[in-house]
């Protein structure tokens, strides 16, 4: 038998599998079993996760440059029917594009913090220092895995800006410039970014990874892609409507010449920004000096990226040698001496409720379960809003309608899915402990349903924004008993199909065949009853107008509330160890 | 009426129980007791049924034929009375990786029930005599499996059980706290309390138990003393391991094995 040598992208290719479940297991903080149990039913798992991400990642980024475009449309507008003058106008397109600039600086941090942190660890070099690999191919492989990591985000920060301007403008200059800019701030961000990681990679990887700063940096990384993913279209809409009073304010200066002169030598966000200002504004539009100090500040730009570059590199070299990684100092333990304080003892209602909101709450993707009900109201609400001011009357209640029972829906799915796929992780706990499944349910519908109540209430505090939407508010109020009707219908069927024994109901999933089609059935119920409703609505509206429909949601809500909870106190009986 | 009155006696009196996955006999009619003041070793070969069996005892399983009780109870309809009673130390510590050892021990002590401060004096001299101190207050996710080895056995002690269940609860920890556990699990019995043992350390199962039942493809091929197995494998004077591995008909298959490997080291030896 011939052994035939592997190519170093062939191993590179391992490791970076290896890095991105290091970065998985980090960020999902307890719920490592989770993400380990995914990889065992599907060995592709962690290779198709990165390719979706990155290729989301790619995205979003790709579509942030449709803000400098519309800069370049305002500021062609600008010099063709105004009587601004050029150094405002300059300021003007350099404010306006040190906005893209700060956009892009905030997704990739929080886009690439959770992809690169894996990575900075080096755990995934370990096995690979044992094999016979010189070290030069060590740093090499470290480089590929690294490029590999984030390579169509990279490339869409660098490459669409340039190309999308030189489509729009059709010169060659404006390409050029914005390419410079693009690499140079690419650059720059994608070291930060690497540096920021491998500090927090510390952090999460230290002695207390239950620590506060452990916790806020998940919150940080789990939020923030939450909310680029969710709201990039938004965003983009609110800085692009935002740019009309932001160019009004600074119209209004009499005089930018030596801000602009100070400002172009910043290198970060601004000399890139002037540069590319002078590409897009007709040629001679800036004063020497400024173009000079602008060359100044692209100089000082290349080395800031040149120096962070080379402390990347230092830290490659370190995270593929085992000796640098355990060198004195680098790993931080924790000095304090251990406190033990005294055990309280809760009611077991209390307890459960507690273990669930630490559990849920510390780690990446059952926090995800919890705050998207929260996010959800925003994604959906902020853009239907506008629609919302066309339509009044009972159809204005039937579009909110369809909006809350889309929110309602998703948001029972998600929280009854976390919170009962949280217990997977105390397997050993909960089959020793005399567990009274009412207390269990009890404790988990509590979070449930506060959760699912925010999420309803929230929408009256985004349609109070609008005058039109007012009347709405007495239809959200009277929406919140159907919400919690929702989710408690979600638990009780989720428990019905998965946890029925010969004696009992279990919170668990003892019953595991054909779990895709119990979910289908389970968001099918959710869909009949707002369906229902929703006929119900159509149907009596004309007659019972906005008030009376508002009134006759919470009566069918407040119902379904005591005929769920009936439903359940026979399912979870009373029951007391002795 | 004596066999009658010692099933009573029994802390787990199993007969004749069967359970299959499917197509799989995964346990095929084992019968056995475990009486008070005893370390009952359940060995077997991997698959062989021993933690289908722990998983009835526990009501986490239904048996499909037999009849099953734990502390006189039926597991499947008492199971919260015989929780109170017994502590459960699994092979896999799957224990609240979101949570401190002490955040753990809290959630135990609500759950059963427990004074605060007899718990708080418990857990301290448990972890303390553990070697797992130090990391009261450290995210388990985060512990060797070791450590949360140690923190699944203090959980498992917390009440004072009349009956423990450990499916091999040596694995991954150090000699040291080997030793510990060990002291423990006697002390344990000669206070009257029963252990179950489950382990694939054959000279730990010879050291520490009263009675072993060797479980093989689901049923019980071999029960009762060190010296009853002897003679059952009509191997005198054999230790344990040799005992096993002619009970669970596993000898030859690994004599050929070793006569393999032993034929290619040679060989390799004749290449250098």
């Amino acid at each position: 038998m011939v052994g035939k040598k592997t190519s170093l992208y062939s191993i590179a290719s391992k490791v970076r599998d290896e890095a991105f479940l290091e970065g998985q297991l980090q960020f999902a903080g307890s719920n490592q079993a989770q993400v380990l149990d995914r990889l065992e039913k599907n060995k592709n798992v962690t290779r198709r996760q990165q390719l979706f991400l990155k290729s989301i990642y790619g995205v979003l980024l790709g579509v942030l440059p449709i803000v400098p475009l519309y800069v370049y449309f305002q500021v062609t507008d600008l010099l063709a029917g105004s009587m601004i003058p050029v150094e405002i106008l300059v300021f003007i397109s350099v404010m306006l594009l040190v906005v893209y600039f700060g956009m892009v600086s905030m997704y990739l941090l929080v886009l690439g913090v959770q992809s690169v942190s894996g990575f900075m660890s080096g755990e995934a070099f370990e096995w690979l220092e044992v094999l016979p690999i010189p070290r030069k191919d060590l740093r090499k492989i470290a480089f590929i895995v690294l490029w590999r990591a984030f390579d169509i985000p990279i490339m869409a920060v660098v490459a669409v800006f340039p190309v999308l301007m030189a489509v729009v403008t059709g010169e060659i200059i404006v390409f050029l410039a914005c390419l410079v800019a693009s690499i140079l701030n690419g650059l720059f961000l994608f070291c930060i970014v690497v540096l920021i990681s491998e500090k927090f990679n510390r952090i999460l990887k230290g002695g207390e990874t239950n620590s506060r700063k452990a916790s806020a940096i998940r919150v940080f990384a789990m939020l923030g892609a939450v909310i680029a993913m969710s709201s990039t279209g938004l965003v983009i809409n609110m800085v692009m409507q935002s740019m009309g009073s932001i160019i009004a304010s600074f119209a209004i200066l009499q005089d930018a010449s030596t801000v602009n002169l100070l400002i172009s030598l910043i290198p970060f966000p601004f000399a890139a920004s002037f540069l590319v200002t002078f590409a897009i504004l007709p040629a001679g539009t800036g004063s020497t000096p400024l173009i000079t100090s602008t060359l100044v500040g692209i100089l000082i730009l290349a080395l800031l990226a040149w120096q962070l570059y080379r402390r990347v590199l230092a830290k490659l070299r370190n995270i593929t040698s085992h000796e640098a990684r355990t060198a004195p100092g680098s790993v931080k333990e924790s000095a304090e001496p251990v406190v033990m304080r005294d055990i309280k003892p809760v009611p077991p209602v209390k307890a459960y409720t507690r273990k669930d909101l630490a559990s849920i709450t510390r780690d990446f993707q059952g926090a995800m379960y919890l705050f998207m009900p929260i996010v959800y109201p925003f994604v959906i609400f902020l853009p239907a809003l506008q629609g919302l001011r066309m339509i009044t009357g009972v159809d204005l209640f039937v579009f909110a309608m369809l909006m809350v029972a889309m929110l309602v829906v998703m948001d029972a799915g998600m929280l009854v899915a976390g919170l009962l796929g949280i217990e997977d992780s105390g397997g050993s706990i909960i089959a020793s402990l005399p567990v009274v499944p009412r207390d269990q349910a009890k404790g988990k519908l509590k979070i449930m349903c506060t959760v699912q109540l925010i999420s309803s209430l929230l929408p009256i505090v985004l349609a109070a924004g609008v005058p039109e939407a007012i009347p709405l508010v007495i239809f959200f109020v009277g929406y919140c008993p159907v919400s919690v009707t929702v989710v408690m219908v979600t638990f009780a069927v989720k428990v019905r199909l998965f946890g029925k024994m010969r004696y009992k109901y279990v919170l668990d999933e003892a019953i595991v065949e054909r779990k895709a089609l119990k979910w289908v059935a389970i968001l099918a119920i959710d869909c009949a009853i707002l369906g229902g409703l929703l006929f119900l609505t159509v149907l009596v509206g004309p007659t019972i107008g906005t008030t009376g429909i508002a009134v006759m949601i919470a009566v069918v809500g407040i119902a379904g509330i005591v005929l769920v909870l009936s439903i359940l106190n026979k399912m979870f009986p009373e029951m007391r160890a002795k | 009426m004596n066999n009658e009155k010692q099933a009573n006696d029994d802390i787990i009196n199993v007969d004749g129980l069967k359970k299959r996955f499917g197509n799989v006999k995964a346990v095929n009619g084992i019968t056995f007791q475990v009486h008070p003041g005893e370390v009952f070793g359940l060995l077997g070969p991997n698959g062989a049924g021993k933690t289908t069996t722990i998983k009835v005892l526990l009501g986490l399983l239904e048996q499909d034929e037999g009849i099953v009780r734990v502390l006189g109870l039926d597991p499947l309809k008492d199971d919260v009375l015989i929780k109170q009673k017994i502590g459960y130390v699994s092979e896999e510590p799957q224990i609240y990786k979101a949570l401190t050892p002490l955040e753990l021990f809290e959630f135990i002590a609500s759950v059963r029930g427990l004074d605060g401060a007899q718990v708080t004096a418990k857990a301290k001299e448990y972890m303390e005599s553990l070697g797992a101190f130090e990391y009261l207050n450290r995210n388990i996710a985060t512990l060797s499996r070791g450590n949360k080895q140690k923190v699944q056995i203090v959980s498992a002690l917390l009440h004072d059980p009349v009956l423990l269940i450990m499916d091999d609860p040596l694995l991954g920890l150090d000699a040291k706290t080997v030793k510990v556990v060990k002291e423990v699990i006697e002390l344990h019995t000669k206070s009257g309390g029963a252990v179950i043992f489950s382990t694939h350390v054959m000279e730990v199962a010879q050291e520490l138990c009263h009675r072993i039942g060797i479980i093989n493809k689901g049923t019980i091929v071999g029960m009762g003393t060190f010296e009853e197995l002897r003679k059952q494998a009509d191997k005198a004077g054999a230790n344990l391991e040799d005992v096993f591995l002619r009970l669970t008909e596993q000898d030859e298959s690994v004599n050929a094995i070793i006569a393999k490997l032993r034929e290619s080291f040679n060989h390799k030896e004749k290449r250098a």
